[in-house]
C-alpha cells in the first residue's frame, strides 16, 4: 500500500507521466496526419464510440495510450492535490496559498469534462433547403424559415444569418436567428450555423450538437484561471 | 522607378518599412546603456505605431493572421523584455533578447499581410485568445533567453528569472486555452478537435507543465530545468510556424 501512495504522491511520477503524454501527442499528431481519412470520422462521434467502431488498435494505440496516462495522471494530481491542502490548511492567506491547488482541481475537471464529452453526446449536421423541414432526433425537427447573406463592396460574403423553427412533438419550441459566433441554445442541444448558400437554391448547413462534458470543462477552465490569476498575484505581487 | 505611393505598391512599401524601423531600433539598443535604451524604446513605439497603422487598415484589431500575430509576438516579447531590463536590472539581457525581438519582427514580412476575417473570427473571445496567446509566447521568447543567459553564466537568479517569465507565460497560455475553447465551442459547437494544431497546442501547454515541475525535482533542479524551460520556446515555435506546414495541419472546416 505504501509503495502505491509514495507512487501516486511522487513528483517524479509527475514528471514521467508528462513526459510520455507530450511523447503521445506528438506520435499521435503524424499519426493523425498519415491517416486523414481513417480519422476523418473522429470529431464526429464521441470519442469511446468512435474508438469501438473504427476497431483498428494500430491506429487508434496512442489514443488509449493517452486515455491510461491521463488516468494515472488524473490519480497522481488527486493524490497531490489533497496531501498538498491537508499541509496547507492552517496557513495564512490560505487562497493564495492554495492556488496552485485550485488549478490542479481545474485541471481535473477539464479532465471530467472530456471524460463525459468522449462518453456521451450528440453532434449532426443538417442541410436544409429554405423552407424545408427535417427530422433531428424523435420527435424533434428544424425547419428553415429563411436565410440572409451580407457581402461588402467588393462581394466577399462579410456575414450571413439564417432564421430556424425548431419544434418538439409538433408543437413550435424555439424560433430565432442562426449567425456565425451567435449559436441558439434550447434545452441540452445547442444550434450552429456552418455555412449558407445563396444560389441557385437558397441553403444553409446547421449542426444541432449536445455536449454534457461542455459545462465541467468550462467549470474547470474558470477555476484553472482564477487559481493562474491568484497565484501571480500572490507570489509576485508582493 | 518612382512609385505610386497612394497604390498598391506605395502601400506595400509603406507594409515593409513600418517593420524596418522598429527592427532596426531594436538592434540598435545593443549599444547598451542609457542610449540604447532609448533606441529600443524608440523601437517599441514605432512598432506600436505600426500595429496601429495596421488596425486602421484591416478595421479592427491586428491580431487575426500570421503577420500581425508575428508581429504582436514581437512586441509581447519587447515589453518583457522592458520589464527584465528596468524591474530585475537585467542590462545584459540585451546580448540575446534583442536579435530575437528583432529577427521575429522581421519573419513578418515573409508573410503578406490580409485584410479580410472570417465572420467567425469577429468576437472578443477571438482576439481575447489569440492576444493571450501572443502574451505568452512573449513571456515564452524572454523566458528562454534568460535561461540561455543562466546556461551560460550560471547567476541562480537568473533562473529564478527564467522560471518567472515562463510560469507567466504558462498561466497567459492557460488563460489562452480556456477562452480559445469558449470561443470554439461558440463557433463550433465544440471545445476540442482531434487536429495536429490542437494535439501541438496541448503538447506545448504540457511540456511546460513538465518544465515547471522539473525545476522542483531533486537532479533536474538548475541548468538540466533551464534547458528544458528553452526548448520550451523551441517546441512552441514549432507549434506555430511547424505544424500546418511541415505537420500538415487541415484548416478547421467551417
Amino acid at each position: 500500500m505504501k509503495v502505491l501512495t509514495d507512487f501516486f504522491l511522487s513528483l517524479r511520477t509527475t514528471f514521467g507521466l508528462l513526459l510520455i503524454f507530450v511523447i503521445l501527442l506528438g506520435i499521435g499528431s503524424v499519426q493523425l496526419t498519415g491517416n486523414l481519412a481513417f480519422f476523418s470520422g473522429i470529431d464526429e462521434t464521441p470519442l469511446f464510440q468512435w474508438l469501438k467502431d473504427a476497431k483498428d488498435m494500430r491506429g487508434t494505440w496512442w489514443i488509449y495510450a493517452m486515455i491510461a496516462t491521463l488516468t494515472i495522471l488524473a490519480l497522481n494530481t488527486v493524490f497531490c492535490t489533497v496531501e498538498a491542502l491537508l499541509r496547507r490548511l492552517d496557513r495564512k492567506n490560505l487562497i493564495l496559498k492554495l492556488s496552485p491547488q485550485i488549478m490542479h482541481i481545474g485541471i481535473l475537471l477539464i479532465m471530467f469534462g472530456h471524460l463525459i464529452t468522449a462518453s456521451i453526446g450528440f453532434k449532426t449536421d443538417i442541410l436544409l433547403n429554405k423552407g424545408e423541414r427535417k427530422s433531428v432526433l424523435a420527435g424533434k425537427e428544424i425547419f428553415l424559415k429563411d436565410i440572409t447573406v451580407y457581402t461588402d463592396s467588393n462581394g466577399y460574403t462579410t456575414d450571413w444569418q439564417a432564421g430556424i423553427l425548431w419544434t418538439e412533438q409538433g408543437k413550435k419550441s424555439m424560433e430565432g436567428f442562426l449567425r456565425p459566433v451567435h449559436p441558439l441554445y434550447f434545452g441540452n442541444f445547442g444550434l450552429y450555423v456552418k455555412s449558407v448558400t445563396p444560389e441557385p437554391e437558397a441553403s444553409a448547413l446547421i449542426r444541432v450538437c449536445s455536449d454534457p462534458g461542455a459545462l465541467w470543462a468550462l467549470l474547470g477552465g474558470v477555476l484553472l484561471s482564477a487559481g493562474g490569476l491568484g497565484f501571480l498575484y500572490g507570489r509576485f505581487s508582493a | 522607378m518612382i512609385c505610386n505611393i497612394g497604390g498598391e505598391e506605395g502601400q506595400a512599401l509603406l507594409a515593409v518599412f513600418v517593420v524596418l524601423i522598429p527592427a532596426s531600433f531594436y538592434i540598435m539598443g545593443l549599444v547598451g546603456g542609457r542610449k540604447g535604451l532609448y533606441l529600443f524604446s524608440l523601437g517599441v513605439l514605432t512598432h506600436l505605431f505600426s500595429m496601429i497603422q495596421r488596425g486602421m487598415v484591416v478595421g479592427s484589431i491586428p491580431l487575426t493572421e500570421k503577420h500581425d500575430n508575428i508581429s504582436f509576438m514581437a512586441f509581447s516579447m519587447a515589453l518583457t523584455y522592458l520589464y527584465f531590463h528596468k524591474k530585475k536590472k537585467m542590462a545584459d539581457l540585451g546580448v540575446t533578447a534583442l536579435p530575437l525581438i528583432s529577427l521575429s519582427l522581421l519573419v513578418s514580412l515573409a508573410y503578406e499581410p490580409v485584410n479580410t476575417m472570417s465572420p467567425f473570427l469577429r468576437t472578443p473571445w477571438f482576439y481575447l485568445h489569440i492576444f493571450l496567446y501572443f502574451v505568452s509566447y512573449g513571456f515564452f521568447g524572454i523566458s528562454a533567453c534568460i535561461g540561455l543567459f543562466y546556461l551560460i553564466k550560471g547567476e541562480a537568479e537568473q533562473e529564478v528569472n527564467q522560471y518567472r517569465a515562463a510560469i507567466h507565460g504558462w498561466i497567459m497560455l492557460s488563460l489562452s486555452l480556456v477562452i480559445g475553447s469558449i470561443w470554439f465551442f461558440v463557433s463550433y459547437g465544440t471545445y476540442w478537435l482531434w487536429t495536429s494544431k490542437e494535439l501541438w497546442t496541448t503538447l506545448t501547454w504540457i511540456y511546460y507543465g513538465l518544465y515547471l515541475h522539473a525545476r522542483l525535482m531533486k537532479g533536474l533542479r538548475g541548468r538540466p530545468a533551464a534547458a528544458l524551460g528553452c526548448l520550451g520556446f523551441a517546441i512552441a515555435l514549432f507549434t506555430y510556424f511547424g505544424v500546418g506546414t511541415i505537420i500538415p495541419s487541415p484548416p478547421t472546416q467551417f
